[in-house]
């Protein structure tokens, strides 16, 4: 495959994880996308919007599967598996890798929007506008998300006492 | 908007601006305000902080599994080599037909034109002395074949000679 695409994986299975939250469907998320997205290459035709075009890919796709799983009745969103209230195993007791840890897993219990709008605006650097196009949402619905995601993190960062990490790593960060 | 700043505008601003949407001749403008409003500089220094937290957190929890690597790239490597075979199915395609047209094109040029109904006529009406004249006849030596081709116009008769190689018991 072209470097070009490859280089989009650990983004693309990123993404898959937001709105699959599920680990297995996640992966078959991402081969399904570049499966499709090497058979229809031939349309992208701006280079530099290639990431885009493969979360849109990505999103798509998802959004066929829902309604599939829906319409056969079956569980929509299974509990990632480092969902909230799971317990943490030994190989998880560095403070800081709990912190990561703790924070994905505020981020996953997000609302699929709030977390997937949240993840493509602080993650991925993308703008509202992009993620309106990737999502096939308008743009005042993703800032709405936005602010909605901010506000629930900020509540539950708060909850967690990850504040005071934030802003060590913060202080770190900027020295 | 929030209850700490005066200036409720530049505090608006504040969407936009962890949105990524100020645009950038007001981007100073905040940047200052940030300077004098805590409540602004806060929320954005949250943001960023959440923003830099969440990007650590996945790209260090968050990263493909060797076989998702592996089944990312198998399918399209695949579909990659029909591609190429396809491409050099064509190629040679294209190289047989080009051949074809072009064994055609020789040909047709190569073949003589068809003589003309005047010529043809002219060659029908000979001159009653012409019509009546016979062909001289031709002697040939014993080693060779002679072939006399009348060409008709002018009237000349063209000869072939095929030269024989007499054989062995013939030789002696």
């Amino acid at each position: 495959m072209r470097e070009g695409l490859t280089e989009h994986v650990p983004h693309v299975y990123r993404l898959a994880l937001r709105l699959t939250g599920d680990r297995h469907r996640a992966e078959d998320l991402t081969q399904e996308t570049f499966l499709r997205a090497w058979k229809r290459r031939e349309q992208l035709k701006d280079k530099r919007a290639e990431r885009v075009w493969l979360f849109r890919i990505a999103a798509n796709i998802w959004k066929d599967e829902l309604r599939q799983i829906s319409a056969r009745g079956a569980t929509v969103f299974p509990l990632p598996d480092n969902a909230p209230g799971a317990e943490p195993t030994p190989e998880q007791s560095a403070e800081a890798r709990e912190s990561l840890e703790r924070t994905l897993n505020l981020l996953n219990g997000l609302p699929v929007r709030q977390r997937t709008v949240l993840h493509l605006i602080a993650v991925e650097g993308l703008s509202p506008g992009e993620v309106a196009s990737v999502l096939g949402i308008n743009t005042n619905t993703v800032k709405v998300n936005l602010s909605l995601a901010r506000k629930r993190m900020r509540e539950q960062l708060a909850k967690a006492t990850i504040s005071s990490d934030l802003r060590s790593a913060t202080a770190t960060g900027d020295e | 908007m929030n209850e700490w700043t005066g200036n409720p505008v530049l505090c608006d601003s504040l969407e936009a601006c962890l949105a990524g949407e100020l645009p950038a001749e007001r981007r100073s403008e905040f940047e200052d305000h940030l300077l004098k409003c805590p409540a602004c500089r806060s929320a954005v220094d949250d943001w960023r902080a959440l923003c830099r937290i969440l990007e650590t957190a996945t790209s260090r929890l968050e990263n493909p599994s060797p076989e998702l690597w592996e089944r990312v790239q198998r399918p399209a490597t695949v579909q990659m080599r029909q591609h190429d075979r396809g491409l050099q199915k064509g190629r040679v395609a294209a190289l047989i037909g080009a051949s074809v047209a072009a064994g055609i094109l020789f040909m047709v040029l190569l073949r003589p034109p068809p003589p003309r109904e005047e010529s043809v006529k002219v060659s029908n009406v000979q001159p009653p002395a012409i019509a009546a004249s016979k062909p001289p006849k031709l002697e040939f030596p014993d080693d060779v074949i002679g072939v006399p081709i009348d060409i008709g116009k002018p009237n000349v008769t063209v000869v072939w000679l095929y030269p024989t190689v007499k054989s062995a018991n013939q030789t002696n």
